[in-house]
Protein backbone atom coordinates (compact mmCIF):
# COMPACT_ATOMS: atom_id res chain seq x y z
CA UNK A 1 0.00 0.00 0.00
CA UNK A 2 1.64 3.18 -1.15
CA UNK A 3 0.61 6.58 0.04
CA UNK A 4 1.07 9.44 -2.40
CA UNK A 5 2.59 12.45 -0.73
CA UNK A 6 2.89 15.91 -2.19
CA UNK A 7 5.50 18.19 -0.70
CA UNK A 8 6.37 21.55 -2.14
CA UNK A 9 5.38 20.55 -5.62
CA UNK A 10 7.24 17.24 -5.50
CA UNK A 11 5.64 13.80 -5.37
CA UNK A 12 6.74 10.90 -3.18
CA UNK A 13 5.36 7.46 -2.49
CA UNK A 14 5.52 6.25 1.10
CA UNK A 15 5.16 2.55 1.95
CA UNK A 16 2.50 2.77 4.62
CA UNK A 17 2.65 -0.91 5.63
CA UNK A 18 6.23 -0.43 6.79
CA UNK A 19 5.29 2.95 8.24
CA UNK A 20 2.40 1.49 10.21
CA UNK A 21 4.22 -1.54 11.61
CA UNK A 22 7.41 0.39 12.30
CA UNK A 23 5.56 3.30 13.87
CA UNK A 24 3.51 0.97 16.04
CA UNK A 25 6.52 -0.97 17.33
CA UNK A 26 8.53 2.18 18.01
CA UNK A 27 5.54 3.67 19.83
CA UNK A 28 5.12 0.58 22.05
CA UNK A 29 8.82 0.58 22.95
CA UNK A 30 9.06 4.30 23.53
CA UNK A 31 5.89 4.57 25.62
CA UNK A 32 6.92 1.51 27.64
CA UNK A 33 10.28 3.11 28.33
CA UNK A 34 8.96 6.65 28.66
CA UNK A 35 11.01 8.53 26.08
CA UNK A 36 10.28 10.29 22.79
CA UNK A 37 10.80 8.14 19.72
CA UNK A 38 12.50 10.77 17.53
CA UNK A 39 15.86 9.08 16.91
CA UNK A 40 14.03 5.95 15.74
CA UNK A 41 11.17 7.45 13.74
CA UNK A 42 13.42 9.70 11.63
CA UNK A 43 15.59 6.77 10.38
CA UNK A 44 12.41 4.73 9.86
CA UNK A 45 11.00 7.37 7.54
CA UNK A 46 14.23 8.28 5.77
CA UNK A 47 16.11 5.00 5.47
CA UNK A 48 13.36 2.37 5.43
CA UNK A 49 10.54 4.35 3.83
CA UNK A 50 12.96 6.19 1.57
CA UNK A 51 11.70 9.73 2.10
CA UNK A 52 14.04 12.74 1.96
CA UNK A 53 14.91 14.39 5.24
CA UNK A 54 13.11 17.66 4.46
CA UNK A 55 9.81 15.82 4.23
CA UNK A 56 10.50 13.96 7.44
CA UNK A 57 11.64 16.63 9.95
CA UNK A 58 8.21 18.14 10.58
CA UNK A 59 6.02 15.14 9.81
CA UNK A 60 7.90 12.77 12.12
CA UNK A 61 7.43 15.24 14.95
CA UNK A 62 3.69 15.19 14.32
CA UNK A 63 3.62 11.38 14.34
CA UNK A 64 5.57 11.20 17.60
CA UNK A 65 3.31 13.78 19.18
CA UNK A 66 0.36 11.38 18.86
CA UNK A 67 2.31 8.74 20.76
CA UNK A 68 3.53 11.10 23.48
CA UNK A 69 0.08 12.57 24.05
CA UNK A 70 -1.62 9.19 24.30
CA UNK A 71 1.07 7.58 26.50
CA UNK A 72 1.27 10.61 28.82
CA UNK A 73 -2.47 10.61 29.43
CA UNK A 74 -2.48 6.84 29.94
CA UNK A 75 0.27 7.15 32.56
CA UNK A 76 -1.57 10.02 34.18
CA UNK A 77 -4.81 8.06 34.53
CA UNK A 78 -2.92 5.02 35.79
CA UNK A 79 -1.79 7.29 38.64
CA UNK A 80 1.87 6.97 37.71
CA UNK A 81 2.67 10.61 37.06
CA UNK A 82 4.47 12.30 39.93
CA UNK A 83 3.60 15.95 39.32
CA UNK A 84 6.53 17.26 41.34
CA UNK A 85 9.00 15.05 39.50
CA UNK A 86 7.36 16.11 36.23
CA UNK A 87 7.82 19.81 37.07
CA UNK A 88 11.46 19.28 38.07
CA UNK A 89 12.19 17.34 34.88
CA UNK A 90 10.33 19.89 32.72
CA UNK A 91 12.24 22.85 34.19
CA UNK A 92 15.53 21.08 33.47
CA UNK A 93 14.43 20.22 29.94
CA UNK A 94 13.19 23.72 29.11
CA UNK A 95 16.41 25.30 30.41
CA UNK A 96 18.34 22.78 28.31
CA UNK A 97 16.30 23.87 25.28
CA UNK A 98 17.74 27.38 25.62
CA UNK A 99 21.31 26.43 26.47
CA UNK A 100 21.73 23.37 24.22
CA UNK A 101 21.61 25.06 20.78
CA UNK A 102 24.15 27.68 21.89
CA UNK A 103 26.66 25.05 22.91
CA UNK A 104 25.86 22.94 19.84
CA UNK A 105 27.08 25.73 17.53
CA UNK A 106 30.59 25.46 18.95
CA UNK A 107 30.85 21.69 18.81
CA UNK A 108 31.37 19.29 15.97
CA UNK A 109 28.15 17.25 15.69
CA UNK A 110 30.08 14.18 14.58
CA UNK A 111 32.20 14.19 17.69
CA UNK A 112 29.18 14.73 19.90
CA UNK A 113 27.60 11.65 18.32
CA UNK A 114 30.77 9.63 18.84
CA UNK A 115 30.84 10.51 22.52
CA UNK A 116 27.12 9.73 22.77
CA UNK A 117 27.67 6.34 21.09
CA UNK A 118 30.19 5.36 23.74
CA UNK A 119 28.12 6.72 26.61
CA UNK A 120 24.91 5.05 25.47
CA UNK A 121 26.65 1.73 24.78
CA UNK A 122 28.06 1.80 28.30
CA UNK A 123 24.68 2.59 29.84
CA UNK A 124 23.01 -0.11 27.74
CA UNK A 125 25.51 -2.76 28.83
CA UNK A 126 25.13 -1.68 32.43
CA UNK A 127 21.35 -2.06 32.23
CA UNK A 128 21.79 -5.51 30.71
CA UNK A 129 23.87 -6.46 33.75
CA UNK A 130 26.84 -7.50 31.63
CA UNK A 131 29.60 -8.66 33.98
CA UNK A 132 32.89 -6.75 34.37
CA UNK A 133 31.20 -3.39 33.88
CA UNK A 134 31.84 -1.06 36.80
CA UNK B 1 -23.67 -45.09 117.84
CA UNK B 2 -23.57 -41.39 118.37
CA UNK B 3 -19.96 -41.30 117.52
CA UNK B 4 -20.59 -43.16 114.35
CA UNK B 5 -23.29 -40.75 113.42
CA UNK B 6 -21.04 -37.86 114.14
CA UNK B 7 -18.44 -39.40 111.95
CA UNK B 8 -20.97 -39.84 109.24
CA UNK B 9 -22.02 -36.25 109.64
CA UNK B 10 -18.41 -35.15 109.38
CA UNK B 11 -17.82 -37.34 106.43
CA UNK B 12 -21.02 -36.02 104.90
CA UNK B 13 -19.85 -32.45 105.42
CA UNK B 14 -16.47 -33.33 104.02
CA UNK B 15 -18.11 -34.97 101.04
CA UNK B 16 -20.35 -31.95 100.55
CA UNK B 17 -17.38 -29.62 100.81
CA UNK B 18 -15.43 -31.60 98.22
CA UNK B 19 -18.45 -31.68 95.96
CA UNK B 20 -18.86 -27.89 96.04
CA UNK B 21 -15.22 -26.94 95.75
CA UNK B 22 -14.01 -29.78 93.57
CA UNK B 23 -14.98 -27.82 90.52
CA UNK B 24 -12.68 -25.04 91.56
CA UNK B 25 -9.89 -27.33 92.63
CA UNK B 26 -9.99 -29.30 89.43
CA UNK B 27 -10.53 -26.32 87.21
CA UNK B 28 -7.63 -24.40 88.64
CA UNK B 29 -4.84 -25.91 86.50
CA UNK B 30 -6.94 -25.67 83.35
CA UNK B 31 -7.71 -22.04 84.02
CA UNK B 32 -4.03 -21.28 84.40
CA UNK B 33 -3.23 -22.67 80.99
CA UNK B 34 -5.70 -20.51 79.13
CA UNK B 35 -5.21 -17.43 81.24
CA UNK B 36 -3.00 -15.24 78.97
CA UNK B 37 -5.43 -15.56 76.09
CA UNK B 38 -8.63 -15.33 78.05
CA UNK B 39 -7.76 -12.33 80.17
CA UNK B 40 -8.36 -9.03 78.50
CA UNK B 41 -5.07 -7.12 78.89
CA UNK B 42 -2.33 -9.39 77.53
CA UNK B 43 1.34 -8.86 78.27
CA UNK B 44 2.53 -5.62 76.76
CA UNK B 45 5.93 -4.27 75.90
CA UNK B 46 6.52 -0.69 76.91
CA UNK B 47 8.25 1.21 74.12
CA UNK B 48 9.77 4.66 74.15
CA UNK B 49 11.93 6.63 71.76
CA UNK B 50 14.42 9.33 72.75
CA UNK B 51 12.88 11.75 70.23
CA UNK B 52 9.62 12.30 68.43
CA UNK B 53 11.01 13.69 65.20
CA UNK B 54 14.17 12.74 63.37
CA UNK B 55 16.23 13.49 60.29
CA UNK B 56 17.50 10.97 57.78
CA UNK B 57 20.55 9.06 59.04
CA UNK B 58 20.02 10.21 62.61
CA UNK B 59 20.26 7.59 65.35
CA UNK B 60 17.05 6.93 67.20
CA UNK B 61 17.33 5.20 70.52
CA UNK B 62 14.49 2.91 71.47
CA UNK B 63 14.14 1.80 75.06
CA UNK B 64 11.48 0.12 77.10
CA UNK B 65 10.46 -2.75 79.30
CA UNK B 66 9.53 -6.28 78.38
CA UNK B 67 7.37 -8.62 80.50
CA UNK B 68 9.34 -11.21 82.41
CA UNK B 69 10.61 -14.10 80.34
CA UNK B 70 10.28 -12.37 76.99
CA UNK B 71 12.71 -10.59 74.70
CA UNK B 72 12.25 -7.99 72.01
CA UNK B 73 13.05 -9.80 68.77
CA UNK B 74 11.58 -7.58 66.08
CA UNK B 75 10.99 -3.88 65.47
CA UNK B 76 8.52 -2.96 62.77
CA UNK B 77 8.69 0.47 61.10
CA UNK B 78 5.93 1.62 58.75
CA UNK B 79 5.54 4.94 56.98
CA UNK B 80 2.08 6.44 56.93
CA UNK B 81 2.68 7.75 53.40
CA UNK B 82 1.04 5.49 50.86
CA UNK B 83 2.02 4.70 47.29
CA UNK B 84 0.42 2.73 44.49
CA UNK B 85 2.06 -0.58 43.68
CA UNK B 86 1.04 -3.20 41.16
CA UNK B 87 2.44 -6.49 39.98
CA UNK B 88 1.63 -9.24 37.56
CA UNK B 89 1.82 -12.73 38.98
CA UNK B 90 3.48 -14.83 36.30
CA UNK B 91 2.07 -18.11 37.58
CA UNK B 92 -1.63 -17.43 37.13
CA UNK B 93 -1.44 -14.12 35.23
CA UNK B 94 -3.32 -12.23 37.87
CA UNK B 95 -2.63 -8.53 38.14
CA UNK B 96 -2.69 -7.07 41.66
CA UNK B 97 -2.88 -3.37 42.45
CA UNK B 98 -3.13 -1.48 45.72
CA UNK B 99 -2.99 2.23 46.42
CA UNK B 100 -2.33 1.74 50.14
CA UNK B 101 1.16 0.27 50.19
CA UNK B 102 3.41 2.05 52.72
CA UNK B 103 6.10 4.08 50.93
CA UNK B 104 8.60 2.76 53.45
CA UNK B 105 8.59 -0.45 55.45
CA UNK B 106 11.21 -2.21 57.51
CA UNK B 107 11.49 -5.01 60.01
CA UNK B 108 14.58 -4.91 62.21
CA UNK B 109 15.51 -8.31 63.55
CA UNK B 110 17.47 -9.13 66.67
CA UNK B 111 20.62 -10.82 65.37
CA UNK B 112 20.70 -13.18 68.33
CA UNK B 113 17.22 -14.45 67.68
CA UNK B 114 16.82 -18.15 67.00
CA UNK B 115 13.98 -18.90 64.65
CA UNK B 116 11.73 -21.86 65.29
CA UNK B 117 10.17 -23.64 62.37
CA UNK B 118 7.45 -26.19 62.91
CA UNK B 119 8.04 -29.01 60.45
CA UNK B 120 5.23 -31.55 60.79
CA UNK B 121 5.22 -31.33 64.54
CA UNK B 122 8.97 -31.29 65.14
CA UNK B 123 10.28 -27.86 65.96
CA UNK B 124 13.54 -27.00 64.25
CA UNK B 125 15.72 -24.21 65.56
CA UNK B 126 17.97 -22.08 63.40
CA UNK B 127 19.81 -18.83 64.16
CA UNK B 128 18.20 -15.98 62.24
CA UNK B 129 21.68 -14.79 61.17
CA UNK B 130 22.10 -17.88 58.99
CA UNK B 131 18.68 -17.48 57.41
CA UNK B 132 19.41 -13.81 56.77
CA UNK B 133 22.72 -14.56 55.02
CA UNK B 134 21.04 -17.19 52.86
CA UNK B 135 18.32 -14.79 51.66
CA UNK B 136 20.71 -11.88 51.23
CA UNK B 137 22.60 -13.77 48.55
CA UNK B 138 19.51 -15.05 46.79
CA UNK B 139 18.41 -12.60 44.10
CA UNK B 140 15.13 -14.42 43.58
CA UNK B 141 14.15 -14.29 47.23
CA UNK B 142 10.51 -14.46 48.19
CA UNK B 143 9.24 -12.34 51.02
CA UNK B 144 6.61 -14.82 52.19
CA UNK B 145 9.18 -17.59 52.59
CA UNK B 146 11.54 -15.37 54.54
CA UNK B 147 8.81 -14.08 56.85
CA UNK B 148 7.83 -17.65 57.69
CA UNK B 149 11.33 -19.05 58.04
CA UNK B 150 12.64 -16.24 60.23
CA UNK B 151 9.40 -15.96 62.25
CA UNK B 152 9.37 -12.28 61.26
CA UNK B 153 5.76 -12.76 60.20
CA UNK B 154 4.79 -12.14 63.84
CA UNK B 155 6.02 -8.58 63.29
CA UNK B 156 4.27 -8.15 59.95
CA UNK B 157 1.41 -6.35 61.67
CA UNK B 158 0.74 -2.89 60.31
CA UNK B 159 0.37 -3.47 56.53
CA UNK B 160 -2.40 -6.09 56.78
CA UNK B 161 -4.17 -3.80 59.23
CA UNK B 162 -3.92 -0.65 57.10
CA UNK B 163 -4.38 -2.07 53.62
CA UNK B 164 -8.09 -2.31 53.01
CA UNK B 165 -8.24 -2.93 49.30
CA UNK B 166 -6.21 -4.90 46.80
CA UNK B 167 -7.75 -5.04 43.33
CA UNK B 168 -7.30 -8.07 41.14
CA UNK B 169 -7.50 -8.58 37.38
CA UNK B 170 -7.17 -11.77 35.39
CA UNK B 171 -4.92 -10.86 32.47
CA UNK B 172 -4.77 -12.54 29.10
CA UNK B 173 -2.53 -11.81 26.13
CA UNK B 174 -5.55 -10.91 24.00
CA UNK B 175 -6.77 -8.40 26.58
CA UNK B 176 -3.29 -6.90 26.89
CA UNK B 177 -3.17 -6.35 23.12
CA UNK B 178 -6.28 -4.20 23.25
CA UNK B 179 -4.73 -2.30 26.14
CA UNK B 180 -6.76 -3.73 29.01
CA UNK B 181 -5.48 -5.00 32.35
CA UNK B 182 -7.79 -7.98 32.00
CA UNK B 183 -11.07 -9.15 33.47
CA UNK B 184 -11.71 -7.45 36.78
CA UNK B 185 -12.19 -9.91 39.62
CA UNK B 186 -13.49 -9.21 43.12
CA UNK B 187 -10.96 -7.40 45.31
CA UNK B 188 -9.23 -9.47 47.97
CA UNK B 189 -11.27 -9.65 51.16
CA UNK B 190 -9.78 -12.55 53.11
CA UNK B 191 -7.42 -11.22 55.79
CA UNK B 192 -4.87 -13.92 55.09
CA UNK B 193 -4.87 -13.28 51.35
CA UNK B 194 -4.52 -9.52 51.87
CA UNK B 195 -1.62 -10.10 54.24
CA UNK B 196 0.16 -12.41 51.79
CA UNK B 197 -0.35 -10.13 48.80
CA UNK B 198 0.55 -7.00 50.80
CA UNK B 199 3.94 -8.54 51.57
CA UNK B 200 4.51 -9.31 47.90
CA UNK B 201 3.56 -5.79 46.85
CA UNK B 202 5.95 -4.39 49.47
CA UNK B 203 8.69 -6.57 47.99
CA UNK B 204 7.78 -5.32 44.49
CA UNK B 205 8.04 -1.72 45.67
CA UNK B 206 11.19 -1.88 47.80
CA UNK B 207 12.79 -4.78 45.93
CA UNK B 208 16.05 -5.12 47.85
CA UNK B 209 16.09 -7.65 50.66
CA UNK B 210 18.39 -5.50 52.78
CA UNK B 211 16.14 -2.50 52.34
CA UNK B 212 13.27 -4.30 54.04
CA UNK B 213 14.98 -6.50 56.61
CA UNK B 214 17.79 -5.29 58.83
CA UNK B 215 19.78 -7.32 61.35
CA UNK B 216 20.54 -5.35 64.47
CA UNK B 217 21.60 -5.64 68.06
CA UNK B 218 18.68 -5.42 70.45
CA UNK B 219 20.06 -5.41 73.95
CA UNK B 220 17.70 -7.27 76.29
CA UNK B 221 18.88 -6.63 79.85
CA UNK B 222 18.28 -9.12 82.70
CA UNK B 223 16.05 -6.62 84.52
CA UNK B 224 13.57 -6.68 81.63
CA UNK B 225 14.59 -3.43 80.01
CA UNK B 226 15.83 -3.30 76.43
CA UNK B 227 17.73 -0.92 74.20
CA UNK B 228 17.98 -0.67 70.43
CA UNK B 229 19.18 1.86 67.93
CA UNK B 230 17.57 2.42 64.57
CA UNK B 231 18.37 4.78 61.72
CA UNK B 232 16.19 5.56 58.76
CA UNK B 233 17.70 6.66 55.44
CA UNK B 234 17.44 10.25 54.21
CA UNK B 235 15.34 9.19 51.23
CA UNK B 236 12.61 7.85 53.51
CA UNK B 237 9.25 9.57 53.03
CA UNK B 238 8.35 12.60 55.10
CA UNK B 239 5.81 12.54 57.86
CA UNK B 240 4.78 9.99 60.44
CA UNK B 241 6.15 6.53 61.01
CA UNK B 242 4.66 3.80 63.18
CA UNK B 243 7.13 1.87 65.29
CA UNK B 244 6.29 -1.40 67.05
CA UNK B 245 8.41 -3.66 69.23
CA UNK B 246 7.49 -7.34 69.02
CA UNK B 247 8.51 -10.33 71.10
CA UNK B 248 6.21 -12.98 69.65
CA UNK B 249 2.73 -13.40 68.31
CA UNK B 250 1.03 -12.37 71.55
CA UNK B 251 3.51 -10.02 73.18
CA UNK B 252 4.09 -6.68 71.52
CA UNK B 253 4.01 -2.96 72.20
CA UNK B 254 1.51 -0.33 71.24
CA UNK B 255 2.70 1.64 68.20
CA UNK B 256 4.61 4.85 68.86
CA UNK B 257 4.87 7.67 66.36
CA UNK B 258 8.02 9.22 64.95
CA UNK B 259 8.07 12.07 62.45
CA UNK B 260 10.59 12.36 59.66
CA UNK B 261 11.35 16.03 59.21
CA UNK B 262 12.56 17.23 55.86
CA UNK B 263 13.27 20.79 54.86
CA UNK B 264 14.01 22.45 51.55
CA UNK B 265 15.97 21.67 49.37
CA UNK B 266 14.96 18.14 50.32
CA UNK B 267 11.46 17.45 49.05
CA UNK B 268 9.16 14.45 49.07
CA UNK B 269 7.97 13.05 45.75
CA UNK B 270 4.54 11.73 46.67
CA UNK B 271 3.95 9.26 43.83
CA UNK B 272 7.52 8.03 43.69
CA UNK B 273 7.50 7.73 47.50
CA UNK B 274 11.02 9.07 47.92
CA UNK B 275 12.53 12.16 49.52
CA UNK B 276 15.55 13.69 47.88
CA UNK B 277 17.40 16.94 47.37
CA UNK B 278 15.48 18.68 44.60
CA UNK B 279 18.64 19.97 42.92
CA UNK B 280 19.89 16.46 42.22
CA UNK B 281 17.19 15.50 39.70
CA UNK B 282 17.05 19.10 38.43
CA UNK B 283 20.74 19.26 37.56
CA UNK B 284 20.59 15.73 36.17
CA UNK B 285 17.66 16.64 33.94
CA UNK B 286 19.34 19.86 32.77
CA UNK B 287 22.69 18.21 32.02
CA UNK B 288 21.24 15.20 30.23
CA UNK B 289 18.70 17.21 28.22
CA UNK B 290 21.39 19.71 27.15
CA UNK B 291 23.47 16.82 25.92
CA UNK B 292 20.35 15.38 24.26
CA UNK B 293 19.66 18.63 22.43
CA UNK B 294 23.27 18.81 21.22
CA UNK B 295 23.28 15.28 19.84
CA UNK B 296 19.80 15.68 18.37
CA UNK B 297 17.99 13.00 20.36
CA UNK B 298 15.82 13.67 23.38
CA UNK B 299 17.11 13.24 26.90
CA UNK B 300 14.69 10.51 28.04
CA UNK B 301 16.95 7.75 26.76
CA UNK B 302 19.62 8.53 29.28
CA UNK B 303 17.51 10.25 31.91
CA UNK B 304 15.15 7.36 32.67
CA UNK B 305 17.73 4.67 33.41
CA UNK B 306 19.77 7.13 35.47
CA UNK B 307 16.76 8.08 37.59
CA UNK B 308 16.24 4.38 38.29
CA UNK B 309 19.91 3.55 38.88
CA UNK B 310 20.72 6.61 41.02
CA UNK B 311 17.50 7.29 42.92
CA UNK B 312 15.87 3.89 42.76
CA UNK B 313 12.56 5.34 41.63
CA UNK B 314 9.88 2.91 40.38
CA UNK B 315 10.13 2.51 36.60
CA UNK B 316 6.42 3.23 36.08
CA UNK B 317 6.69 6.58 37.83
CA UNK B 318 9.86 7.51 35.95
CA UNK B 319 8.25 6.80 32.59
CA UNK B 320 5.00 8.48 33.58
CA UNK B 321 6.72 11.64 34.77
CA UNK B 322 9.42 12.07 32.12
CA UNK B 323 7.26 11.31 29.10
CA UNK B 324 4.97 14.37 29.40
CA UNK B 325 7.94 16.76 29.65
CA UNK B 326 8.59 16.50 25.90
CA UNK B 327 4.98 17.38 25.03
CA UNK B 328 5.66 21.13 25.07
CA UNK B 329 8.80 21.07 22.98
CA UNK B 330 7.08 18.78 20.48
CA UNK B 331 3.99 20.99 20.29
CA UNK B 332 6.19 24.08 19.82
CA UNK B 333 8.14 22.31 17.08
CA UNK B 334 4.97 21.24 15.27
CA UNK B 335 3.63 24.79 15.50
CA UNK B 336 6.81 26.30 14.09
CA UNK B 337 7.07 23.82 11.22
CA UNK B 338 3.39 24.13 10.35
CA UNK B 339 3.70 27.92 10.14
CA UNK B 340 6.13 27.55 7.25
CA UNK B 341 4.21 24.66 5.71
CA UNK B 342 6.84 22.10 6.53
CA UNK B 343 4.57 19.35 7.74
CA UNK B 344 2.98 16.78 5.52
CA UNK B 345 -0.24 16.10 7.39
CA UNK B 346 -1.07 12.98 5.43
CA UNK B 347 2.21 11.31 6.34
CA UNK B 348 2.30 12.62 9.91
CA UNK B 349 -1.25 11.55 10.76
CA UNK B 350 -0.96 8.29 8.78
CA UNK B 351 1.99 7.06 10.81
CA UNK B 352 0.75 8.95 13.89
CA UNK B 353 -2.44 6.88 14.17
CA UNK B 354 -0.41 3.70 14.51
CA UNK B 355 1.87 5.39 17.00
CA UNK B 356 -1.25 6.42 18.91
CA UNK B 357 -2.25 2.77 19.21
CA UNK B 358 1.28 1.87 20.29
CA UNK B 359 1.17 4.61 22.91
CA UNK B 360 -2.04 3.09 24.26
CA UNK B 361 -0.45 -0.31 24.85
CA UNK B 362 3.06 0.67 26.00
CA UNK B 363 2.13 2.14 29.41
CA UNK B 364 0.14 -1.01 30.19
CA UNK B 365 3.10 -3.23 29.37
CA UNK B 366 5.15 -0.98 31.63
CA UNK B 367 2.89 -2.07 34.53
CA UNK B 368 3.26 -5.72 33.57
CA UNK B 369 7.06 -5.83 33.52
CA UNK B 370 9.32 -5.91 36.57
CA UNK B 371 12.15 -3.45 37.10
CA UNK B 372 14.67 -6.02 35.91
CA UNK B 373 12.74 -6.67 32.72
CA UNK B 374 12.36 -2.94 32.19
CA UNK B 375 16.12 -2.52 32.51
CA UNK B 376 16.68 -5.38 30.09
CA UNK B 377 14.33 -3.93 27.45
CA UNK B 378 15.83 -0.48 27.94
CA UNK B 379 19.35 -1.87 27.63
CA UNK B 380 18.53 -3.42 24.26
CA UNK B 381 16.87 -0.21 23.04
CA UNK B 382 19.98 1.74 24.06
CA UNK B 383 22.27 -0.64 22.18
CA UNK B 384 20.14 -0.23 19.04
CA UNK B 385 20.28 3.54 19.51
CA UNK B 386 24.05 3.39 19.93
CA UNK B 387 24.32 1.41 16.68
CA UNK B 388 22.16 4.02 14.93
CA UNK B 389 24.31 6.84 16.26
CA UNK B 390 27.49 5.03 15.26
CA UNK B 391 26.12 4.56 11.76
CA UNK B 392 25.42 8.28 11.62
CA UNK B 393 29.12 9.00 12.18
CA UNK B 394 30.36 6.78 9.35
CA UNK B 395 31.83 8.63 6.33
CA UNK B 396 29.26 7.33 3.84
CA UNK B 397 26.36 8.57 5.90
CA UNK B 398 28.02 11.91 6.59
CA UNK B 399 28.50 12.64 2.91
CA UNK B 400 24.92 11.78 2.04
CA UNK B 401 23.63 13.64 5.05
CA UNK B 402 25.62 16.75 4.11
CA UNK B 403 23.87 16.92 0.74
CA UNK B 404 20.45 16.30 2.27
CA UNK B 405 21.00 18.87 4.99
CA UNK B 406 21.99 21.43 2.35
CA UNK B 407 18.74 20.75 0.49
CA UNK B 408 16.84 20.97 3.77
CA UNK B 409 18.38 24.35 4.58
CA UNK B 410 17.57 25.57 1.09
CA UNK B 411 13.94 24.49 1.43
CA UNK B 412 13.65 26.03 4.90
CA UNK B 413 15.02 29.31 3.54
CA UNK B 414 12.59 29.32 0.64
CA UNK B 415 9.68 28.44 2.94
CA UNK B 416 10.50 31.30 5.25
CA UNK B 417 10.83 33.73 2.39
CA UNK B 418 7.52 32.62 0.91
CA UNK B 419 5.86 33.14 4.26
CA UNK B 420 7.32 36.62 4.64
CA UNK B 421 6.11 37.56 1.18
CA UNK B 422 2.62 36.37 2.04
CA UNK B 423 2.44 38.30 5.27
CA UNK B 424 3.85 41.53 3.80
Amino acid sequence: MKLRIEFWGQEFYANMIIGAIGGFLIAVASSLGGFGGGPFVVPLMTVIMGLPIYVVVGSSLLAIFFNTLMASSRYFFFGQTDLLLFVVMAVGAIAAGFVGPRIAKRLSPVWVKRVATIGITYLGLKLLNVPFIP
Amino acid sequence: MRYKFKLNLWSFLLFFFLLVFSKNLLAQPQGNATKPEAEAPPLKIELKADKTSFKGGEKIKLTGKVPEGYKVNFIEITSKEKVQVSRLDRKDFKFYLSKEIPAFYQIWINEEYIAKIDKNGTVEEKPVKEIYQKYKQNKKWKIGEFLRESNANVAFITPPKEIKQIDVWKSTVLRAIIGSRGIKLDPLTDKKEISREAARLIQTRLKDFEKIFVLTKIKNNPDGTFEAEITLPGNAPKGEFNVLAVANKEVKSDPIQLTHQISFPTVYFPVAGTSTNIFGPLILSFAICTFGVIMGAGGGFILNPLLILIYGLPHGVVAGSVMPTVLFSQAAGIYNYSKIGFINWKLGIGVGIFMLIGGFIGPLLNQFVTVDEYKFIFGIILLILAALLFWQTTPGYLEKNKKERAILQEYLKRAKEAKEKKSS
